[in-house]
């Protein structure tokens, strides 16, 4: 990393060695962007502020999956129903118990994180794509115990409704409410992981997603750091679950399928395994991209006036896909490969080599 | 340093206007859409499933609501205001649903009445409607949503209604004993009809219930659950599913050999002829279910005469869809009509609209009648149908569906 920092950036303490933000300029722009984001409720409209407020909750979810599966090298195919279960923990404890937000958010991590304790046991035997099969019978496992233990405690099929969070006496009930409740959250559970990658058990996270047997070698607790890691991971889904439920304020099991599992995959792929900036970008750039196909997609009839209206409408998700594939052929490694090389060549500037 | 710095200005620079121009000016969620004088258009906000499970029954639906909106327009729309159609596609993704729903509600006008037709967006939007000050019609009424009457509409009968009037028909006309099983959808839709008060009515009519079981809703194959239902000894089996889904049961049943031996029913949604005929082919011969639509064969109804001119104007379908755009539009013109007349445009929220659609009593929207109150926000209006030589025909005039609302909401 050193060689390519600016002319005149190094480091001359261990400290600054390990700092995050190692110049004024990267300050600068930390502190800008935060007043920007903080600021956007009082010149955006609700249905942004709605946009940013889901961005936030997927992101949490995504960088949890980003720890397990980036830096640990294992796989679930179950985040979104680790995320039902932060919500539906939020749900009982909210709606029949009238527990406040404080209480039920740690409450939703805690449970998500120990059910996904249990379903990463597997990990210590099988991997790769049979933990991944292990980890798909959670999603289904979860969702129809949901569904079908007890009914009057889940609501079954119909779900849930959840009241407006409240802290003391101020009701988060509104979207601008509820932007300040899950920005600083997020970007809360986001240094938190970055920070948790440069620790011991990030290394330990590493050296086991490279080579388990010799991460075990060297005197890694295997097993150890594998259920710490799917702890982690499911506690990231939790609070997203939990966020979740305030924001939609009622829940039912059709809000954590299969295939919301499979996005929050594909928003760490496209994003960058191992990177918590590409977790950023993959979520961004997944929901952003869906959202922009969805705003164009009334207006394809009149591009494409041979056929018939209905049949071009349903061309949106096509498209979506189509710029999927486009985008995995040419940057298979991400986009925050992307961003490093960006960067490099930048700080490189103008000399090019 | 300096070309960087000039780098790092346009980038910021670019990210504030990228911002500033997405951001519109900042709005409070409004619960009453107050000093309206007469608008330059009624906007009809609609979030459909173009590309998802339930493409199949909304097919031509923009088709069929513009062609309503260009009828309705021709008359004058509402007190010289004319329809206009915003939609998004929501793929069935309930997530997709709520956003567009975000996205609706904080357009130019804001929506004052919407169509909801999946069951479990309505479920999810059922107290955001309320205090969004939204009224929302939807095409299928499950009482945890119905109940207590809110915000939502149902122009069909609730499902358990539905069920208890199959019930009546089946004790009235068919052999007994009735050994009854359910083969539903694992959807909200689908267990709509796993109630107590379904249970306690088939009790009540002698009808045993032997089993219920559930499927997925893009499931292709039953023959599991049949041959468990059949190991019960049903003699008729009941769905709370679409028409597509209607066939996957019959297609099963027929691999079963079963088909002679159990008969077949399901909710009114299972009964049209672009679904179920269509997909069962001579499988729905004799196909029996309630309810609450008329045919394109009732020729002799002038609602049905001109929606067959219009289709064959508009080279659409004869769709479900079709067959209730423009009775909707034309009911939900005639609302307007009445709130603008009691309380001005001025005042135009969805307190004065929900007091007209209480009033409605036997309305009659073309493709069925309408009766709604405070009290029971869905529709009451049912009929027994059967599948003859690929037509579906009626075998009754329209009844009233029984009460198996929740008991407190009786």
């Amino acid at each position: 990393m050193a060689i390519n920092r600016p002319c005149g950036t190094y480091d001359i303490s261990y400290d600054q060695d390990m700092a995050i933000l190692r110049t004024r300029l990267q300050w600068i722009l930390l502190i800008g962007s935060l007043i920007l984001l903080l600021t956007l409720p009082l010149y955006s409209s609700n249905y942004l502020l709605y946009l940013v407020n889901n961005i936030c909750i997927t992101l949490i979810a995504v960088v949890g999956l980003n720890i397990l599966m980036g830096y640990c090298g294992l796989v679930s195919i179950g985040q979104s129903a680790f995320m039902g279960i932060g919500a539906y923990t939020t749900g009982i404890l909210a709606h029949h118990f009238g527990f406040p937000f404080w209480f039920t958010l740690p409450c939703s991590a805690l449970m998500a994180g120990i059910i996904g304790v249990i379903f990463g046991l597997p990990s210590l035997r099988i991997k790769g794509f049979y933990l991944s099969m292990a980890t798909l019978a959670s999603q289904f496992i979860i969702m129809t115990l949901i569904m079908n233990a007890d009914p009057e405690l889940t609501g079954g099929a119909s779900g849930l409704s959840v009241p407006a969070p409240k802290i003391g006496d101020y009701i988060f009930n509104t979207q601008p409410k509820m932007f300040y409740l899950i920005v600083p959250l997020t970007i809360i559970m986001i240094f938190f992981s970055k920070n948790i990658v440069r620790t011991g058990t990030g290394r330990a996270f590493i050296a086991i997603r490279d080579n388990d047997l010799a991460a075990n070698v060297m005197g890694v607790n295997v097993f150890k750091y594998k259920l710490l890691a799917f702890f982690i991971c499911n506690v990231f889904a939790g609070v997203a679950g939990c966020l979740w439920a305030y924001l939609m304020r009622s829940i039912n099991p059709e809000q954590f399928t299969l295939l919301d599992s499979v996005w929050l995959m594909g928003m760490v792929f496209i994003g960058g395994q191992g990177s918590i900036v590409g977790s950023i970008f993959g979520t961004i750039f997944v929901r952003g991209l869906d959202e922009l196909v969805k705003t164009i997609t009334p207006f394809l009839p009149a591009l494409i006036p041979q056929l018939k209206a209905e049949n071009v409408i349903g061309f949106g998700p096509v498209i979506f896909a189509v710029v999927l594939i486009i985008f995995l052929i040419y940057e298979p490694r991400g986009l925050a490969h992307r961003w490093e090389v960006f960067k490099t060549s930048y700080r490189l500037n103008p000399f090019t080599y | 340093m300096k070309i960087k710095f000039i780098y790092l200005s346009v980038i910021t620079i670019s990210i504030i206007a990228l911002i500033v121009s997405c951001a519109a000016p900042a709005q409070q969620p409004s619960t009453q859409v107050e000093s309206v004088k007469k608008p330059s258009a009624i906007v009809f906000y609609q979030m459909l499933d173009i590309s998802g499970p339930y493409a199949a029954d909304v097919q031509g639906a923009i088709a069929s609501t513009n062609d309503a909106f260009d009828y309705l327009n021709a008359k004058g729309g509402v007190d010289g205001v004319p329809w206009k159609l915003v939609y998004r596609d929501t793929g069935g993704d309930l997530k997709a649903a709520i956003a567009a729903y975000e996205f609706f509600k904080t357009q130019d006008p804001p929506p004052l009445l919407m169509q909801i037709t999946e069951s479990a967006t309505n479920e999810a939007l059922k107290d955001k409607l309320v205090e969004d000050g939204i009224i929302a019609f939807t095409s299928g009424a499950v009482p945890s949503f119905i109940y207590p009457p809110r915000n939502q509409y149902s122009f069909v009968p609730s499902y358990p209604d539905v069920c208890g009037y199959f019930m009546d028909w089946v004790v009235a006309t068919q052999p007994k004993p009735i050994k009854l099983a359910f083969l539903t959808w694992d959807s909200v839709f689908g267990r709509a009809i796993l109630t107590d008060e379904v249970r306690n009515y088939a009790k009540e009519k002698g009808i045993e219930i032997v089993a219920e079981e559930v499927f997925g809703m893009t499931q292709m194959d039953v023959t599991t659950q049949l041959t468990r239902i059949n190991d019960k000894g049903a003699n008729w089996v009941y769905s709370n599913i679409l028409g597509q889904g209607e066939a996957i049961v019959l297609k099963s049943a027929q691999q079963l050999g079963l088909l002679g031996k159990i008969k077949f029913s399901g909710c009114q949604w299972t009964m049209l002829k672009h679904t179920l005929i269509k997909m069962a082919g001579p499988l729905a011969e004799g196909y029996v279910a309630p309810s609450h639509l008329r045919n394109w064969e009732e020729t002799d109804v002038p609602y049905i005469k001109l929606m067959k001119e219009r289709i064959k104007a508009a080279k659409g379908e004869e769709t479900s869809n079709w067959l209730q755009t423009l009775g909707f539009f034309m009911m939900a013109t005639d609302l307007y009509k009445g709130a603008i007349k009691e309380v001005g445009w001025e005042k135009l929220n969805a307190e004065a609209l929900k007091r007209q659609a209480e009033k409605l009593n036997k309305y009659d929207m073309g493709f069925t009648y309408l009766t709604l109150t405070a009290k029971k926000h869905e529709n009451i209006w049912v009929r027994m149908e059967q599948v003859k030589d690929g037509n579906i025909i009626p075998l009754e005039d329209y009844k009233i569906a029984p009460n198996l609302a929740p008991v407190q909401y009786r």
